[in-house]
């Protein structure tokens, strides 16, 4: 258990930006989605296979954890519109403006802000996989095992997702 | 003008330069490790429900049951020549009504009513105006 905590202390600042990336960097989500995927890890919920590195098996639990999430939120948030709804329909109120909600990222400079945006208009796959080759510097045998698909898949998701990127950030412009 | 490798790397390299730059930004705000006692005190934002396990066990058992009822109330078990004879003469088949004829007559021996054979053509009877 005691080796358990260390790897996840030694991981935590990785597996917070996987969390913040698999839950659109709304905060507050990622934050439960990591005490939850912790939990699992913890009491046993999740079984470490082997066949991975431990990193690769906290990404792919706290992928899981917040795919899980999700889908609770999105029932919930389908029910809480439906009250919403109806109680501004009987009070005559307009019903809220979903543009309202959006990602609680914190401040960051310019540069951080237009890969943000960037990296949000990239296909969720596309995201994901730049995320773990970059971000938390994984290859692409261990980011096919920590999204659970082909590394051929990968390997296509990468080159497109980093194309698009190179693109929305001008940067194939300035290598010119 | 770049080649194709030179320029791959110097994507890779801006992207990494900003994606660590993003990572030490998501570090400035990283929230603090619980131990497991913490966790597990805290309540989690999706409640768990034990009265939502009993859901998918009650319709199993309740399914075996009903597999097991029709097993048993539904078997008997039947010769099946003596299950062919009883379906085969449980109903008479029409054809077979409309087939049969009084022994001794020939189909061609049937005529029909209203119907008389001229030079050429069938006149039909009830076809006929006899007022003019």
């Amino acid at each position: 258990m005691q080796s358990v905590i260390e790897e996840l202390q030694a991981h935590h600042a990785a597996n917070f930006g996987w969390a913040l990336t698999c839950c659109a960097w709304q905060r507050d989500v990622a934050d439960e989605v990591l005490q939850e995927a912790y939990l699992r890890v913890l009491d046993g919920r999740a079984r470490y296979s082997g066949h991975s590195t431990s990193k690769t098996w906290f990404f792919s639990v706290i992928k899981r954890v917040a795919a899980d999430m999700q889908r609770t939120l999105k029932r919930r948030s389908i029910l809480n519109l439906r009250i919403v709804s109806s109680d501004a329909a009987l009070a005559g109120d307009k019903t809220p403006d979903t543009s309202e909600i959006v990602s609680d990222a914190w401040e960051a400079d310019d540069s951080s802000r237009q890969l943000h945006v960037a990296l949000m208009t990239l296909p969720t796959r596309q995201r994901e996989v730049l995320h773990l080759v970059f971000y938390a510097e994984l290859t692409l045998e261990d980011t096919a095992i920590a999204l659970d698909v082909s590394v051929g898949s990968v390997r296509t998701h990468y080159h497109r997702g980093k194309k698009r990127l190179s693109v929305l950030l001008c940067l194939e412009e300035n290598d010119d | 003008m770049t080649s194709q490798f030179d320029s791959n790397s110097l994507v890779d390299k801006e992207l990494n330069r900003r994606f660590a730059m993003m990572r030490q930004q998501d570090a400035r705000h990283l929230p603090e490790i619980f131990d497991a006692q913490v966790l597990a005190a805290r309540s989690p934002l999706i409640v768990r429900r034990k009265s939502y396990a009993i859901i998918p066990m009650t319709a199993a058992a309740l399914a075996a049951v009903i597999v097991t009822g029709l097993l048993v109330s539904g078997q008997s078990s039947q010769d099946p020549s003596l299950l062919y004879a009883s379906i085969m003469s449980e109903n008479i088949m029409a054809t077979d009504q409309l087939m049969s004829m009084s022994p001794g007559t020939m189909p061609a021996m049937i005529t029909t009513v209203g119907v008389d054979i001229t030079d050429a053509a069938l006149v039909n009877y009830l076809q006929l105006d006899y007022a003019h």
